[in-house]
């Protein structure tokens, strides 16, 4: 029993699971399916499968009821990413993922890995990543910490990005007291397939090959996959060597080798699987469960950067860069030859048997001998008691105390929740690959896909303060955001991925945020025709003040059928007419507005979902006879942020009189869009708009002359645009 | 003409520059390793943008010790030459190019649409790099200055306001900006196809004294 730490007689009395999450109950539930108890290594790694992280057991009630059907489907949830079809034999691969509680720690390699873990995800696929796309929240900037956990969480991305050629083409970052202390970051990677490359996480086939392929494993990460489903609280000193570091150059060799091996050689290819939380145990116990099929490993043979790692270390090692394929017997030697070319640590660590057991040998002991689905399938699943907040209870809608319209604007433009996001965008790669249509700072990013005329439009959206107002309104409204920005942009929307970042679940009320938000994603997903087909849970997020907003970001992926006719956001001549599509209501509720005039939040939301495909309509029709000479979606901030937003960074100004109040200037009611067209458009636009019943409302022109004049019911704004963008791109110190 | 484009180990530039090269040029493109040892077969030679080796040690300075660069040594006389981006600092870095590049002044990556100024034109192209401060001790000839920042270099204020320079031969040349992001009607610009046209006339020239 050399390299068993204490035998399954001394785990019991020790409870040493403890340590790594796992209760009593749990434990007792893997002595009765194996009818003995079990061993060091063994209840090590049923630990880790059977965290939050590798078995979402908290979360999977909540989590099958997702739509996630749809013609354009080719993979939905389960896989490394899912796959949208998008015509003439290609298909997308996207998914987006948490990296929170390392980035609260270490944010700069957790950032990093973050971004380096969701892009094997989707090679391991046989998809080319062709962008990247994140989205971070962090507390306000007030304090030297937030701004190094948000300063170094950004370069981390941006080294990984830009290191590995995948350009960063969306995102947004928002700033709240919700999130101090507990930062989250969230990477989405999209890539391209053909439809005959694509490759699963399986191993099958008695006695072919299990291969390791990429970085050597070290002692770094173990027990990550637990620690990543903990709260992050207090002092973490301690947990350091649970962060991982990034190696992009070796990352870009590896997926160069894995696209390589996958695009030359699918013959022998059978399956392909990122280590990532809980690193070997999980890849390959996943891919011989998927299969149905057993496997023996070899932890002795696994390249190794130090001495002396126990099974148990290598096993749950979460160092990065490493991948695991399943290869047919007789193709070891040209996996080799490639390992070669790309200087790839490379060795066959197992092999796929017949029966179902999960079997581990360390220099011929055997320490693992359990049977497969135990490890990936029977973790338990938990149906968790909910009660609905407090706050909704007596929720009042909010009315704005007055203010004055110049005044509220230059404040509203310098917070951190409306001011430029040029400081952050300019330090990603947004332009490598050479495909970048529309960089980030638009609604959605588009690129370019090679050889022909489409292209992908992404965007990925939350706005925390709804969600936490009302979890299933707000969770409907997530996926409409997203949407609206790819109609906005001139895209057609295919499919979402949910990063799912909550707060502690143990806590009846942040439960019922998970459970109801959850329900509106899928019930706005269904009606939108955006079916979620991969995602990410991130529970436990939380600091001294308690669970953070419920975060569920939303990533959408649409079809841009001509890149030539991408509908701009910003305007693009003067004497074009400007429109508000959709109704405006007192919706101050989780608005900007609400939150700078009184520090908090409160009160109900409205939103009608029906109201919502109607205007989306509208838009993609108006795209589709190239009627819009812009379009721009409205969210924070309102409908002048909105009009702001749209001329600046450009050479015009604009005149419009408003037939509303000056708080409804800001009201943040969903379903709306600000367009500009052509002056000789205006009577169609008007005809069309009125036949299919939809509210919209002209407001005045884009002007030569860089002035912004608003004149609304009860006062006026009347300022040289310059001076209102100098304020705006100000805004956020970082 | 037969251009080469080398391949650096986890360089990412090449195919964005091979498309560009085949939208804008009469080249006839091939990808070489960072091994190679004969480039003799070739009238051009591209090296591209995009963190070979990782960027290790400093940008460059990896691939400055690969095989290849031993092999274009031998062709500089009647081949041209051009590095851009990482390519430009890999020049550097093997001293076929003067001067040498060191991190941004804010130390963070920085990436912008700048206007160029090269020969009588204005060019927008594009500027991307976590090392792009380009400095130099020696002294260069005014002719050997091929494009400059309008508004000085967007990477910080120790820098030249160069943006692409080539040797006293007028062989090889570095040119930092990215053309190949900013050349096909998709991009944000799409005035690279200005710098790739201007390329393939220096390499016919150059080839034609051969």
């Amino acid at each position: 029993m050399k390299w068993e730490l204490m035998n399954a007689e001394e785990v019991a009395q020790t409870k040493v699971y403890r340590e790594w999450g796992m209760t009593d109950e749990e434990y007792e539930k893997v002595v009765a399916l194996l009818s003995r108890k079990p061993g060091y290594t063994e209840i090590g790694i049923y630990s880790a499968m059977w965290s939050e992280h590798c078995s979402y057991k908290n979360s999977k009630p909540i989590l099958r009821k997702f739509y996630t059907e749809g013609p354009q489907v080719l993979q939905g949830p389960g896989e490394g990413a899912g796959i949208v079809d998008i015509g003439d034999g290609q298909a997308v691969v996207f998914k987006i993922e948490s990296h929170n509680s390392p980035s609260a720690v270490e944010p700069y390699e957790g950032a990093a890995t973050g971004l380096g873990g969701i892009l094997r995800d989707v090679f391991s696929m046989g998809a080319t990543p062709i962008a990247g796309v994140n989205s971070l929240r962090f507390g306000e900037l007030t304090d030297d910490r937030t701004r190094y956990l948000f300063k170094e969480a950004v370069r981390g991305i941006s080294d990984y990005g830009s290191k590995m050629g995948v350009p960063t083409i969306a995102g947004e970052v928002k700033f709240d007291e919700a999130y101090h202390g507990s930062p989250l970051v969230n990477a989405m990677v999209v890539g391209l397939l053909n439809h005959e490359d694509i490759k699963k996480g399986v191993a099958s086939g008695i006695g072919n090959k299990i291969i390791y392929l990429g970085a050597k494993t070290g002692r770094d990460g173990i027990n990550g996959a637990t620690f990543s489903s903990d709260a992050v609280l207090g002092d973490n000193s301690d947990q350091g060597s649970a962060v991982q570091a990034g190696n992009p150059y070796l990352e870009k060799r590896v997926m160069d080798a894995c696209l390589e091996l996958i695009h030359e050689h699918s013959d022998i290819i059978i399956g392909v699987q990122d280590m990532g939380a809980a690193g070997l145990v999980s890849s390959s116990s996943e891919m011989a469960s998927s299969a149905d099929a057993g496997v023996v490993l070899y932890t002795d043979r696994v390249p190794q950067r130090e001495e002396e790692m126990t099974p148990y270390e290598i096993l749950l090692s979460e160092s990065q860069e490493r991948m695991l394929l399943c290869v047919k017997a007789g193709g070891e030697e040209v996996v080799a030859q490639i390992a070669e070319k790309y200087q790839l640590p490379v060795a066959v660590i197992g092999e796929v048997t017949s029966g179902n057991l999960y079997q581990v040998y360390h220099e011929g002991e055997l320490v693992v001998d359990v049977p497969v689905r135990t490890l990936a399938d029977d973790a338990p699943v938990y149906e968790k008691p909910w009660a609905e907040p407090e706050r909704m209870k007596h929720a009042v809608a909010y009315v704005p105390e007055d203010f004055d319209l110049t005044e509220m604007t230059k404040a509203l433009l310098n917070t951190a929740d409306l001011a430029s996001r040029q400081p952050v965008i300019e330090q990603f790669d947004t332009t490598s690959l050479g495909q970048t249509v529309v960089r980030p700072g638009s609604d959605a990013g588009i690129v370019h896909i090679p050889n022909s005329d489409k292209g992908i439009a992404i965007t990925v959206d939350c706005n925390g303060r709804y969600v936490y107002l009302d979890p299933e309104i707000g969770g409907q409204m997530t996926v409409a955001e997203a949407a609206r920005n790819i109609v906005a942009s001139g895209g057609q929307p295919l499919a979402i991925t949910d990063g799912l970042n909550f707060g502690n679940i143990k806590d009846l009320e942040v439960f019922y945020e998970l459970k109801f938000a959850a329900q509106g994603i899928s019930t706005a997903a269904e009606r939108l025709q955006t079916p979620v087909i991969s995602g990410n849970v991130s529970l436990n997020n939380e600091n001294e003040a308690g669970s953070i907003y419920p975060t569920p970001m939303v990533g959408m992926v649409g079809l841009i059928p001509n890149i030539h006719q991408v509908t701009p956001m910003h305007v693009q001549q003067a004497g074009d007419a400007l429109y508000v599509v959709g109704k405006t209501g007192a919706d101050y509720s989780g608005s900007v507005l609400q939150k700078y005039q009184t520090g908090k939040i409160s009160g109900p939301l409205h939103f009608d979902l029906d109201e919502e495909v109607r205007q989306q309509q509208l838009i993609q029709q108006m795209n589709e006879k190239q009627l819009l000479q812009s379009a721009h979606d409205l969210s924070e901030g309102g409908l002048l942020m909105g009009l702001l937003q749209k001329v600046f960074q450009t050479p015009y100004g604009l005149q419009v009189t408003i037939n509303k109040s000056k708080a409804e200037l800001f009201s943040e009611s969903a379903s709306r869009f600000v367009i500009s067209i052509a002056a000789d458009h205006r009577t169609d636009f008007e005809a069309y708009a009125k036949e299919m019943g939809i509210n919209c409302e002209y407001l005045g022109v884009v002007t030569e002359e860089e002035m912004i004049a608003v004149q609304c019911n009860n006062d006026q704004l009347h300022c040289p645009k310059e001076e209102l963008e100098a304020i705006w791109k100000d805004g956020l110190s970082c | 003409m037969k251009a080469a484009i080398i391949n650096f180990s986890g360089a990412n530039g090449a195919l964005e520059l091979a498309e560009a090269l085949n939208t804008h040029t009469d080249f006839t493109v091939e990808h070489l390793s960072d091994q190679t040892i004969d480039l003799s077969d070739y009238g051009v030679i591209f090296l591209p943008g995009g963190a070979s080796y990782g960027d290790y040690l400093r940008p460059g300075a990896v691939a400055a010790t690969t095989p290849v660069m031993s092999a274009l040594k031998q062709v500089r006389q009647y081949a041209t030459i051009i590095g851009i981006g990482n390519g430009f600092q890999i020049l550097c870095e093997a001293g076929l190019l003067p001067g040498g590049f060191v991190q941004n002044e804010s130390l963070n990556f920085h990436e912008e649409l700048v206007t160029i100024h090269f020969n009588d034109l204005k060019l927008q192209l594009l500027a991307s790099a976590k090392f792009g401060q380009y400095v130099l001790n020696d002294s260069i000839k005014d002719d050997q200055v091929l494009m400059t920042y309008e508004k000085g270099s967007p990477f910080g204020s120790r820098a030249k306001n160069i943006a692409a320079l080539c040797d006293d031969t007028g062989h090889v040349m570095g040119v930092f900006p990215h053309p190949e992001r900013v050349c096909q009607s998709w991009q944000a610009a799409t005035d690279g196809k200005e710098v790739f046209e201007w390329i393939e006339e220096v390499a016919s020239r150059n080839e034609g004294r051969k």
